[in-house]
């Protein structure tokens, strides 16, 4: 059967459609658009903040990715932390350091860097040249300590923005770009400011006058040359001397002579004003790494005595709660705690230090 | 797309449909409002004809001409227009049987019987009412393929390529369909559960 071809049934079927309807649907169709392109700015907005944070994530990642690896792509420089130990061969090389500062070493030298950190960067060169520079004018004291001369050890103190260079081959030589460096002869415990544009190196005939550094501290032992005590070494900068002696090796780690420093200085110079931040070295020292709490008691009950409303002085009767507690003598805790919180009872430590003589 | 065009909508109008795209190409919202009123009856005859029921149809023609007057840029011939948009019209309204067509299966909408009285124009010759009677019986029981090229082929009257042009599928995939829903149509207008033959 066939459809008939003239007759066409798409004209035969009634379409239920009226005008109305298409009035309907075109005002559907106006808000239906108009909701589209609110939706549209909606998500415009969203996918533009998304993005944004995006970038922003994408920003910090990419810098916290490229700033270690950058430095040694863009020259031989290399960040160094505290404890590394760096030795040249034939050519020179440059480093970082995490307070911005930057050293150029020059070939055979020899350097250790003792501390490098927000309060202090240390370094000791033992052999060979180095210059320093940086450019920040940040405060954090930097020390170059030359060694491998003996009793001839001189250090350099330099803070703010600096340029320097010093070598220690056949003698100790500083010279001086930009800034001032302090030089410390320790033999002599002579302090001597080197400005921008001058040089120096130590002089003939202090280097016959030299004597030991520990005979310089104790002037008694003295074998050679005229009492300390009596000539060049007054007893301010004897007391100096033995502190940077004890706080360069507690930062070496050398913890027995450091303590045995402290305690010198604690009993031979009880007036000088770092007699107490000795005596509280002394006391950590001896708590914490020397198992010697009766002597930690000791150490702090001195600085409470010597300086009684100093700025260690809380932190020495919290030191002398905790020794007492190490050796569970539960009376002399307590007697201590009851000290303690007469004084610093509104303290934040307070809480801990109620809680410190409880189970013994 | 010519039987299209012989029931033309009431012009509001007497302008050129390509002047009328044109316009509403570059935005001109006026054009669109007429381009819709022009064509929202031969959206809706398209869509009725495929489904044979009234179903959803103004939301067919909404959608058809919300994604006509999205895209309309990308219309690259005005005069194209009508074919183009009865693509658009048909391929939401397939998306619509299909739907449909789902949703009865799991259960959620209930099958509805085409009124095929309301269809019919009281006018048509007899041949006609038996053919489409026939057709509007047994379309429900085909595949959606199958029954969009019988629609489009025996009551839109298009060609075989009008049909590929229309449904967008590959030529011999569309004569395969036409020719099974042909036999299919041809054994319900022979046999005795022919609806057409019992009622004309």
């Amino acid at each position: 059967m066939k459809l008939v071809k003239e007759k066409h049934p798409v004209n035969y079927i009634r379409v239920p459609w009226t005008d109305r309807q298409t009035n309907r649907t075109w005002l559907r169709l106006a808000a239906q658009e108009d909701q589209d392109l609110v939706t549209r700015r909606r998500a415009f907005r969203w996918l533009s903040l998304a993005a944004a944070m995006l970038l922003l994530v994408f920003v910090f990642a990419w810098r916290a990715w490229k700033v270690p690896t950058q430095a040694p792509l863009a020259a031989k420089e290399v960040f160094v932390l505290a404890g590394a130990s760096v030795r040249t061969t034939a050519k020179v090389e440059s480093f970082l350091f995490s307070d911005g500062s930057k050293i150029t070493l020059a070939a055979q030298s020899q350097l250790q860097v003792l501390r490098s950190d927000d309060t202090e960067t240390r370094v000791t060169l033992g052999a060979g040249a180095l210059k320093i520079e940086r450019i920040s004018s940040r405060n954090v004291p930097w020390n170059v300590q030359l060694t491998g001369l003996g009793p001839a050890d001189v250090e350099m103190q330099a803070s703010g923005a600096f340029s320097f260079r010093c070598a220690v081959n056949d003698s100790v030589k500083l010279e001086v770009f930009q800034g001032s460096v302090a030089v410390v002869e320790h033999a002599t415990l002579r302090r001597t400011l080197v400005h921008a544009g001058q040089q120096w190196a130590p002089e003939n005939e202090l280097a016959a006058a030299i004597v030991p550094s520990a005979t310089a501290i104790a002037p008694e032992k003295t074998s050679i040359g005229e009492p300390l005590a009596t000539s060049v070494v007054t007893e301010a900068s004897q007391a100096q001397a033995l502190f940077k002696r004890a706080d360069s090796a507690y930062v070496n780690g050398q913890l027995v002579e450091a303590a045995a420093d402290f305690a010198k200085l604690m009993t031979k110079f009880p007036k000088d004003p770092r007699a107490p931040v000795a005596a509280y070295q002394l006391g950590r020292l001896r708590l914490a790494s020397l198992g010697d709490a009766a002597g930690a008691v000791e150490a702090f009950t001195f600085v409470l005595r010597i300086d009684p409303n100093g700025v260690s002085s809380e932190a020495a009767e919290i030191g002398r709660i905790e020794a007492t507690a190490q050796l569970k003598d539960s009376v002399g805790c307590e007697q201590y705690q009851q000290a303690y919180l007469s004084r610093f009872a509104a303290s934040v430590n307070a809480p801990r230090v109620r809680r410190m003589c409880t189970g013994l | 797309l010519g039987l299209i065009a012989q029931n033309p909508v009431p012009l509001p109008e007497r302008v050129s449909d390509i002047d009328i795209v044109l316009a509403a190409q570059s935005g001109d919202r006026r054009a669109q409002e007429q381009l819709f009123r022009r064509y929202a009856r031969t959206a809706a005859g398209i869509a009725f004809r495929l489904i044979g029921q009234d179903i959803e149809i103004e939301d067919i023609v909404q959608e058809s001409f919300a994604t006509a007057l999205a895209t309309l840029r990308n219309l690259s011939a005005a005069e194209a227009f009508l074919a183009w948009f009865a693509r658009i019209v048909t391929g939401k309204t397939i998306a619509v049987i299909r739907r449909r067509r789902l949703l009865t299966r799991l259960g959620f909408v209930r099958a509805k019987e085409a009124d095929l009285e309301a269809i019919i124009s009281k006018d048509a010759p007899a041949e006609i009412v038996i053919e489409l009677r026939a057709l509007y019986a047994l379309i429900d029981a085909l595949p959606t393929e199958e029954r969009v090229v019988l629609v489009l082929r025996k009551v839109e009257q298009l060609s075989v390529d009008e049909i590929v042009d229309r449904t967008g599928w590959p030529l011999g995939t569309v004569k395969r369909r036409l020719t099974r829903a042909r036999e299919r149509l041809e054994e319900c207008l022979e046999g005795p559960r022919g609806t057409g033959r019992e009622s004309g």
